[in-house]
């Protein structure tokens, strides 16, 4: 019997560990690459033979990237500020409110979300230009909550759903109004709800491509996925990989900040969310 | 503290009539016990009175003004909940002051109206946790002292007890009671269990069918029941329903009812076997059947070892018989 278990248990840590891998070695590879200087990045090693920040430095220079990660910074917290804020006033009406047309209208903003980007692509370009907007952060703020809206407002719907009856009539036997109650009692109870569904919001804004580059012309005004994209080197025959893994380790640091530092709640959410379905 | 009176009320959910014409009126400072079995709408009506439900039809008043269409935080009364309904994110202080936090009360008065409550209820020591670290008695306490805390003119209690257990749920019972007295406020209280009913009531409406079957204090609607329907409602086990025959002239009643605890085994009388024996320690229930086939229970210990199969008769007092016309109305 102790075999047996000593023998399941190696074969769980091996499996993890190769899980593991497959996961991190993109990224341990990145960082590896980022330190090595010059043509020292076409070696096969696992290690690099002589750290160097160099390619840190390089890519800081060279272009305005300080820029591209505050635009960047900006509008996935205004992407995420806005949907959790709207999302967590139509999940009060579609979660707790009775009315006429509330299946329709979910599965209308669910079936947003299953657009393709370049389908809505040449669409959205017309409005962008029809408010003046482009080459202007506002237009990818305004275009990505196209895309967090909808999972946003679902996965708050359910949460609000789940929340007890009474606990709001209490709070009505209180006195408290609808704002108050969404406000004051619902919005604590939904945090972990709120902070899962505020990070994914995050990830999908951080790491947007299409309209990024579809929406901006200079280069004060792009985010950073677009930046790295149009890093070039001396020449145009050249790739300047070394910058380029520089700023890839640099965009990723702060996702891993963030699922690290909500770990516990992000685990949370995520389970309840697939328990009540 | 104040009167409450229903006219005419009447609920449909859609189709279905979950309250038909209820007319009640209740005293101020009187204790009412709304019972009856699920789905009779004693919880609907109560939800009526708070303003979490619309009537159909119908007027409730509150005092003497009409408060039909006024919302719950208008109408002077508080609710304690089945589950309690405390504010899982706030601490017990927390809870209790939010009501009056949103009436804009001062800070000073609601400390000393929230320590006031606090102390009435001995949950003093308790006020800086949150609900999750209470116990069930405890969360319980809380949900009354927050209700207690806005000095309601009517109290609604929908079935408070129901998630304690049974030795804290009699404890609380007499608690509730003592509450009753000490504030001399309205409550009106919605339960299932006949017993905590009975033993809370100043009077009892019992509801059937979203109608009342009938209004009055727990020892009238026990001993002179009007319906058929009240008299099998009260008391456990429940009264035995026989052929009118078997008293000889039953006075055109279409079916008579005793009590078990009316019925005794005799010399002579009704004869039958015991069908089961349930010994219930301070007294002992007798499942007998008779000769012409009718069930009944008798609560008696005067034999010393009731067997099953044992040959009994049975006897009881013609003054006892309660008789019902075919429309299940008393006579």
């Amino acid at each position: 019997m102790k075999g047996k278990t000593a023998l399941k248990t190696g074969g769980l840590i091996a499996l993890w560990i190769v899980v593991a891998l497959f996961l991190l070695f993109p990224f341990y590879y990145a960082v590896v690459s980022s330190l090595r200087d010059g043509s020292a990045i076409f070696e096969a090693s696992l290690w690099p033979a002589n750290p160097t920040f160099a390619n840190y430095e390089a890519v800081m220079t060279e272009q305005p990237f300080a820029r591209n990660i505050l635009n960047s910074l900006i509008v996935a917290f205004s992407v995420v500020v806005l949907s959790l804020g709207l999302a967590t006033f139509a999940s009060y009406a579609f979660g707790r409110a009775r009315f006429k047309g509330r299946r329709l209208l979910l599965y209308t903003i669910l079936g947003v979300s299953m657009f393709p980007q370049v389908a809505v692509l040449s669409g959205l370009f017309e409005i962008v230009r029809m408010f003046g907007l482009y080459n202007n952060l506002l237009s990818l703020i305004f275009s990505y909550m196209i895309f967090t809206l909808p999972f946003t407002v679902w996965v708050l719907t359910s949460f609000m759903r789940d929340l007890p009856v009474e606990i709001e009539e209490a709070a009505i036997m209180d006195g408290a109004s609808s704002w108050t109650i969404v406000t004051k009692v619902f919005l604590p109870l939904l945090a972990p709800a709120l902070v899962t569904t505020g990070l994914l919001a995050f990830i999908a804004a951080w790491n947007e491509f299409l309209f990024a580059l579809s929406f901006t012309l200079t280069n004060e005004q792009r985010t950073v996925p677009v930046a790295i994209a149009l890093i070039t080197g001396a020449s145009q025959y050249e790739l300047p990989w070394g910058n380029i893994m520089a700023a890839s380790v640099i965009v990723t640091v702060p996702l891993i900040v963030l699922v690290l530092f909500f770990q516990k709640k992000l685990v949370a959410g995520l389970t309840a969310g697939a328990v009540k379905g | 503290m104040s009167s409450v009176r229903l006219e005419g009320i009447a609920k449909r959910f859609g189709s279905t009539e979950v309250i038909r014409g209820v007319d009640l009126d209740i005293a101020s400072g009187e204790f009412v016990v709304f019972v009856g079995a699920s789905g009779s709408g004693k919880s609907t009506l109560l939800r009526m009175i708070a303003g979490l439900e619309q009537p159909s039809e119908g007027r409730v008043f509150i005092g003497e003004s009409d408060v039909t269409d006024a919302p719950p935080s208008e109408r002077g009364v508080s609710m304690v909940f089945q589950s309690y309904a405390l504010y899982p994110h706030m601490t017990v202080y927390e809870n209790i002051a939010f009501g009056l936090k949103l009436k804009k009360a001062g800070k000073a008065d609601i400390a000393e109206a929230v320590t006031r409550v606090a102390t009435m209820l001995e949950i003093e020591a308790l006020l800086d946790r949150k609900p999750g670290q209470l116990s069930g008695g405890q969360r319980q306490r809380v949900a009354i002292a927050r209700a207690i805390v806005r000095e309601p003119d009517v109290f609604l209690f929908d079935e408070p007890l129901s998630n304690l257990d049974a030795a804290l749920r009699t404890r609380t019972r007499i608690e509730i009671k003592d509450l009753h007295r000490k504030l001399k406020a309205t409550m009106i209280y919605v339960t299932h269990d006949q017993v905590e009913a009975m033993s809370l009531a100043d009077r009892m409406v019992i509801l059937n069918g979203g109608h009342i079957e009938q209004v009055g204090p727990p020892a009238v609607l026990y001993h002179e029941p009007a319906t058929k329907y009240v008299a099998a409602f009260l008391g456990s086990p429940t009264m035995n329903f026989l052929s009118p025959t078997v008293v000889g002239d039953a006075g055109g009643a279409d079916s008579i009812g005793i009590r078990p605890e009316d019925i005794h085994v005799a010399e002579s009388g009704l004869s039958g076997t015991i069908e089961e024996v349930e010994e219930l320690g301070e007294t002992r229930i007798l499942h007998v059947k008779l000769e012409n086939g009718d069930n009944i229970a008798v609560r008696d210990r005067s034999l010393a070892d009731p067997r099953i199969g044992q040959a009994v008769s049975v006897s009881f007092d013609k003054a006892s018989v309660h008789r019902f016309n075919a429309n299940g109305m008393r006579i």
